[in-house]
């Protein structure tokens, strides 16, 4: 029984291999599920041919402007007089399109929402108005370009 | 004994762990609701649009076809479901399914939705002149393309019309439509009132919330004809 | 060719433009025909009412209208929290505020005080079509805002569905208090078409039963218990002046007026069973209607006032009889079950709207007088007494709930139901009054 113990320790310091064997397996399924931890919003960006804006489905779509100055338009109520960007539309705060959308959505639930952003116009910004959108309830938006010939080249 | 007895700890953990790790595995991560629940804005679909189409023919357009729409539609969803990972892809491919049926096979969707227009116009006759007509001339498989987009325009005015309490069946008006070949109804026209101004009004309602409408592609098509609609409104489901 | 002449000649360019022409309407335009729709409520919006005096309004005309027009089930009222402006005058209607909704009609206007009274100017936008319907002012006196209110519901009503509202009219009904007890009471009252407005026309300590109106809207009959036995009389609503017409012996029940006004149908049993008379009003003189051993009761005129329906029990069963006034010629009008009774032909004439038992249960029901197909059109058991609104859409009728009589109304085609608020006590035996 005695001579048994020295035998023991090495012995036990084999085990140390399962632990190894789970990191790893932890490891794996941490890859696994880390995209599904990152979140934000679904963009889908084919760079050049753009489906052209989808005809025929639903007419009167709510149109979110947003200028390069950060400026929001909708196009409801009374225009404004020829503006650039926000020509025929009416200038919004944020606020102010969470509330419109809302009661739009809580009696049009399928209308098709689309934000025209100008190139110039930040990421955050567009983020924003989308989780404002998102938060009236509406379910996907259509980001408008420009077809590459006519607009500075890329899609926006 | 003794010796069993010492690798019976760390064999049983080395157990324990591969047990969780295969549950790990095996659990179903493709809807994690917790984890999107702790996250503060959900993931949105964004699509990118042209607001202008590059040229006046672009194939992918006329998915006027009742039955190819729902198809592309249902695809994006069951991809999202099985994999949200690949964000940007899921729109990728259903694109070019939805254009891929009407860019090559013209001819081959149209032709199940004819025998369901002709029942709905219900003139044989005028089946018979469709087919002769195709045979004069080679370029006439046109009018069995047209099926489809006279069906598509019926169901979408069909589904917008509701009538008024006053209307009765034996009631009829015509509308004159005109449209663009964006498919945007330009103006709705009174051609013949059925002398009830509600039930006029009921129609005319009908046309211009069912617009845009799908039209052929092919400009010569449409300005022979969708340039000008004539839609008679009779109803034969009401209850007298 | 043609091109080279066209450039020369005026005259051929015509050409050239007729054969174009000609070649365009031998290809033919296309002709559709829509032969089926779906009959979903119209999408309207009624923007609250501007109210142009000083401090607060008495009460918002728009939410009036809103419930009116909801009521009738042929519309989807938006809420005005939804509204993304709220408009009063045409010209500060942004269309596309709407459409982007898909709002179909816009009802908006407002309302100030005057001297006499109120006026409301209001106007009645169609969005798709970017046109005014209609726009005008009605007046009205002080404290008849209600009132106000339904004669435009009326209004808007008739505009888009193509039949006169019926909104303005009035209802008259029976409550009973305490029955069974000592302090049994029964009202005559008489109410607004949505129920408001209740004004108590007669109070007694014996039953009141079969309340109907004058074509004109201006008198009541109804048979009465007070004097210990049935008498039918008629009463001014305006003045509350009363007259007794009959109290026979025996049975003195159902008075229904001719559409002329000028005759009353009812049921007397003085020759030993129930059978229908008519009463001239002028003369007084009394004619009997049918004569037959069985009981012929709840008599009503068609539209045309040429013929009397009733309920006989002359084939065994209580069915729906005709009778012609002049010629005294008999038809039987119901044959789907063992029970129809208490019918009223509706104004067009083509249906039936009687008390229908199915199953042990009464149901209200139609029938179509031309194909002779029984629709019912209540889901609630011991329904009685239908009454049809004078344009025909809907009808009134009394039934029971947790034991209580109250008043339901039903649409004509069956699709829309609604209860009218009650108070207190037992509701029964509505009539819904003709165009006022």
């Amino acid at each position: 029984m005695r001579h048994d113990r020295p035998r023991r320790r090495p012995v036990s310091e084999i085990n140390v291999v399962p632990y190894i064997d789970v990191m790893l397996v932890l490891l794996v399924i941490f890859m696994a599920t880390a995209p599904l931890l990152m979140q934000g919003v679904e963009v889908a960006l084919p760079a050049a041919d753009n489906a052209p804006l989808k005809k025929a489905e639903e007419s009167d779509p709510l149109v979110v402007t947003i200028d390069a100055q950060g400026q929001l338009w909708l196009n409801l109520g009374m225009p404004a007089a020829g503006e650039g960007r926000g020509r025929g539309a009416t200038r919004v705060s944020l606020g102010n399109l969470a509330d419109q959308a809302t009661k739009i959505l809580n009696t049009r639930p399928t209308i098709p929402v689309f934000v025209r952003g100008d190139a110039a116009v930040t990421y955050g910004a567009v983020i924003e108005v989308m989780s404002v959108l998102q938060k009236a309830g509406v379910r996907g938006v259509g980001l408008v370009t420009e077809p590459p010939e006519l607009g500075s080249a890329g899609g926006r | 004994m003794a010796e069993l007895r010492a690798y019976l700890w760390p064999l049983a953990w080395a157990l324990l762990f591969h047990a969780v790790a295969l549950v790990l595995f095996s659990a179903n991560w493709s809807s994690p609701p917790a984890l999107r629940q702790s996250s503060t804005t959900e993931p949105m679909r964004a699509e990118l649009l042209t607001l202008v189409a590059p040229a006046p023919k672009p194939a992918p357009k006329p998915k006027a076809k009742p039955r190819p729409a729902p198809k592309a539609k249902s695809k994006p969803k069951a991809q999202k479901k099985a994999a949200p990972a690949p964000l940007a892809e899921a729109p990728v491919p259903a694109r070019p399914e939805k254009a891929a049926p009407e860019r090559n096979a013209p001819p081959m969707v149209p032709e199940p939705e004819k025998p369901s227009l002709q029942e709905l116009l219900g003139t044989d006759f005028e089946d018979a002149l469709a087919a002769e007509a195709g045979a004069a001339s080679e370029g006439e498989a046109r009018p069995e393309a047209l099926g489809s987009y006279e069906a598509d325009l019926m169901a979408r005015i069909v589904s917008q019309w509701s009538r008024p309490p006053s209307a009765r069946n034996g009631m009829s008006c015509d509308l004159r439509l005109a449209l663009v070949p964006t498919g945007e109804l330009v103006s709705v026209t009174l051609v013949r009132s059925s002398g009830n101004a509600a039930f006029d009004r009921s129609a005319e309602l009908a046309v211009r919330r069912a617009a845009p409408f799908q039209v052929p592609e092919d400009p010569a098509v449409f300005d022979a004809y969708f340039r000008s609609v004539t839609v008679t409104f009779s109803p034969n489901d009401l209850r007298y | 060719m043609v091109l080279a002449f066209s450039g020369r000649h005026p005259l051929s360019l015509l050409l050239l433009w007729i054969a174009l022409a000609l070649a365009a309407s031998a290809r033919g335009e296309l002709a559709i025909e829509i032969t089926q729709g779906v009959d979903a409520p119209v999408p309207v919006a009624v923007v609250p009412f501007a109210w142009q005096g000083r401090g607060r309004p008495p009460e918002d005309l728009g939410k009036i209208i809103r419930f009116d027009l909801a009521r009738s089930g042929q519309f989807a009222m938006t809420a005005p929290e939804d509204m993304l402006s709220l408009p009063s005058r045409p010209e500060e209607l942004y269309v596309r505020d709407w459409r982007v909704q898909g709002i179909a009609y816009v009802l908006l206007g407002s309302v100030r005080p005057t001297e006499s009274g109120l006026e409301a100017r209001y106007a009645l936008f169609d969005v798709f079509a970017e046109r005014l319907l209609f726009e005008e002012t009605l007046e009205a006196r002080a404290g008849q805002l209600r009132a106000l209110a339904h004669r435009i519901s009326d209004r808007a009503y008739e505009q888009l569905t193509g039949i006169p509202g019926a909104f303005s009219t009035r209802l008259l009904y029976v409550v009973a208090q305490n029955i069974a007890t000592e302090a049994e009471t029964f009202r005559l009252e008489m109410a607004d078409a949505d129920g408001a407005n209740a004004q108590t026309l007669l109070k007694s300590r014996e039953p009141i039963l079969s309340a109907s109106w004058s074509p004109d809207g201006q008198t009541v009959v109804y048979v009465s218990f007070e004097t210990g036995k049935p008498a039918i009389y008629l009463q001014e609503i305006a003045t509350g002046r009363r007259e007794k017409l009959t109290d026979f012996e025996g049975l003195n029940g159902s008075p229904v007026f001719s559409p002329d006004g000028m005759e009353l149908a009812l049921v007397l049993s003085a020759g030993g069973n129930p059978d229908i008379f008519v009463l001239n009003l002028e003369t007084r003189k009394l004619r009997q209607l049918t004569r037959h051993f069985a009981i012929d009761t709840e008599p009503s005129w068609t539209a045309d006032g040429e013929a009397v329906i009733f309920t006989s029990n002359r084939g065994g069963g209580p069915q729906i009889y005709k009778m012609n006034v002049r010629s005294r010629a008999i038809e039987r009008l119901t044959f789907v079950g063992d029970y129809n009774a208490r019918a009223r032909v509706l104004a067009d004439g083509r249906y039936l709207i009687f008390v229908h038992r199915q199953d042990g249960i009464f149901h209200i029901a139609t029938q179509d007088l031309e194909r002779g197909t029984v629709q019912i059109l209540t889901e609630t058991s011991l329904d009685e007494s239908p009454s049809v609104a004078p344009n025909g859409s809907m009808a009134i009728y009394a039934t029971r709930s947790n034991g209580r009589g109250i008043l339901a109304v039903v649409s004509i085609d069956g699709r829309v139901k609604y209860r009218l608020p009650s108070t207190e006590g037992d509701v029964r035996e509505p009539a819904w009054s003709p165009f006022l």
